[in-house]
């Protein structure tokens, strides 16, 4: 099934320059998408249009095949949940419990199963013990695992991350990227689109959009997409370290396991010898 | 000549209810011409410590001695301020924020008309500045507001190195950069140091820790709870301080697990690894 269908996109914030040029492309359900690209490639543009912050003028986007317009906007608003990249600009609660309960409010849920909601996705996201804390005794990678428990207590189809890791030291970095993984493991039907600047990180993911000037360069898997090292490195990016490994060794003629893991491809060089 | 810092306190604050302790009792010495890097999470004091070695921020207790200047806490003002940050050029992260004059060698020349120079030469020292850092003439007379990301942060880095400081620090060099401006600047540091001057970074990005630092220091709640060389650091407790392994160096680790005799002081970038298998593989 397919969660988003993006078809032939434009868009522009003066009606002069586009920021997105006819894109279309497809999301499956249960997929962890990545959308990566330069500053001004337009990925923001293209997160902000997902969720309708941005309002759609050239084009269409289906959401679970219901076409994204005013009218559908707060059905699909249910089956999406964003989460940005400033940590301090998107908790709203005086403590984690509040804030993590800010939507379930809104959606008018009884006051004991939002009780245990809340709860329960506190400590999935590793942050049960900072209940009652207040968002200025949090570093920026625990405020941005409340701000993603908040959008998974709603119980979205699809979660959009946009750059909600940019902003984060590695540590920080490291602790939601295997909160994804997590999620990837325990929520099979859940689809994750991130955008995102980091190369290592959209190398975990099942499928790599890369954006630039607005327009799509690749799509396809990690492995597909980081083979065009030299394209890529023109529009600013950089591959990941394994595709790096993997192309110095094919200079040199060495033959290694074609696995995507590092650790395969590195006992396999070692045996071969 | 090198830095010295002695017993070093920072309390942000203090004797109000908001006191923060943001360093406690820091002791290091940076070597003259080095290439140092300070690492450390999110509030561990990198920053108000850099701060410190430029009389931003006067210390609360301790002392720093940069070559002649010693900066002590006994006086509410340091009073030697300007010569010390003529030595001493502190480079913030996104410093293009603070880009503001009408043209780009108008910018450049800002910080050297305070020192006293005449608009006539500050204006020549800012457009030498300018060609070294391979910002070109036709670049001089235009807004620094229409430059590039990466044309605006050497512009930045330009105003500062007009100054020629012996010594420079810089928060974050290479953050939110492509990847071909990234390695411009890293580059361009890199000649700094083997021009003479003192190198000191502050940063997220371990990559440019293993090719360039001779040393790092990590900080954490305020303390240095380490100093070494990247490879000391990246086999030993990093984990503990929040940090990450560059992935270069994780392979490296693993092809000396599987029995692969790498040479590991002497890998600094990925072709130097290469460069290794292909002589172990021949043999």
């Amino acid at each position: 099934m397919t969660a988003v269908e993006v078809k032939n996109l434009s868009f522009s914030y003066d009606n002069k320059d586009n920021i997105l040029n006819n894109i279309s492309f497809q999301i499956e359900k249960g997929k962890y998408v990545s959308i990566v690209g330069h500053n001004g490639s337009g990925k923001s543009t293209l997160a902000k249009l997902l969720v309708g912050l941005l309002e759609t003028k050239q084009g269409e986007i289906y959401i679970n095949d219901l076409r994204l317009t005013n009218k559908t906007i707060k059905k699909i608003r249910q089956i999406e949940s964003i989460v940005f990249q400033n940590p301090d600009n998107q908790f709203i609660g005086a403590t984690v419990e509040d804030d993590i309960a800010f939507g379930l409010e809104n959606r008018n849920f009884p006051q004991p199963k939002m009780i245990e909601l809340v709860k329960e996705w506190a400590s999935n996201v590793g942050m049960g013990d900072y209940l009652n804390k207040e968002p200025s005794y949090l570093s920026g990678g625990q405020k941005q695992r409340v701000a993603i428990a908040g959008a998974l207590v709603l119980s979205p189809e699809i979660l959009i991350l946009d750059e909600a890791t940019s902003m984060l030291d590695p540590k920080g970095k490291r602790n939601v990227r295997e909160l994804i993984a997590k999620m990837k493991e325990n929520m099979p039907f859940l689809t994750i689109i991130s955008i995102t600047h980091d190369i290592e990180e959209a190398y975990l993911s099942d499928q790599v959009i890369v954006l630039n000037s607005g327009e799509i360069l690749f799509n396809g898997t990690p492995q597909e997409v980081f083979s065009h090292e030299e394209q890529l490195k023109n529009c600013g990016l950089d591959i990941p370290f394994i595709m790096k490994f993997k192309n110095g060794l094919d200079d040199l003629n060495i033959k290694y396991s074609s696995s995507n893991d590092l650790d395969e491809v590195i006992s396999s060089i070692c045996q071969s010898k | 000549m090198s830095i010295k810092v002695s017993h070093l306190f920072y309390t942000y604050m203090k004797k109000t209810p908001n006191e923060v302790e943001a360093l406690h009792d820091v002791n290091l010495t940076i070597e003259d011409n080095s290439y140092v890097a300070f690492v450390g999470t999110t509030g561990s004091g990198k920053s108000t410590l850099i701060q410190n070695l430029n009389a931003l921020l006067i210390p609360t207790l301790g002392t720093i001695e940069v070559d002649d200047f010693v900066i002590t806490n006994n006086k509410k003002r340091y009073k030697k301020t300007k010569q010390l940050r003529k030595h001493v050029g502190l480079v913030f992260q996104f410093p293009e924020y603070q880009l503001f004059e009408e043209t780009v060698e108008k910018d450049v020349a800002f910080g050297l008309k305070n020192y006293g120079y005449s608009e006539k030469e500050a204006l020549e020292i800012a457009r030498k500045t300018l060609l070294k850092l391979g910002i070109p003439k036709e670049y001089f007379l235009r807004s620094p507001f229409e430059l590039s990301g990466g044309e605006k942060r050497r512009v930045a880095l330009a105003g500062i190195l007009a100054l020629d400081p012996d010594i420079l620090v810089l928060d974050e060099p290479t953050s939110g950069l492509s990847i071909e401006v990234k390695n411009l600047i890293t580059d361009l540091i890199d000649n700094l140091h083997r021009s003479g001057k003192t190198i000191i970074v502050v940063t997220h990005d371990m990559d440019l820790v293993l090719k360039y630092c001779q040393k790092v220091f990590v900080l954490s709640s305020g303390k240095l709870v380490f100093e070494g060389t990247p490879i000391e650091l990246f086999s030993g407790n990093h984990e503990e301080y929040g940090l990450e392994v560059p992935p270069l160096y994780l392979a490296c680790q693993k092809l000396i697990k599987n029995g692969v005799p790498l040479d590991i002081t002497n890998i600094k970038i990925i072709d130097d690894l290469l460069v290794q298998i292909k002589e172990w593989k021949s043999k």
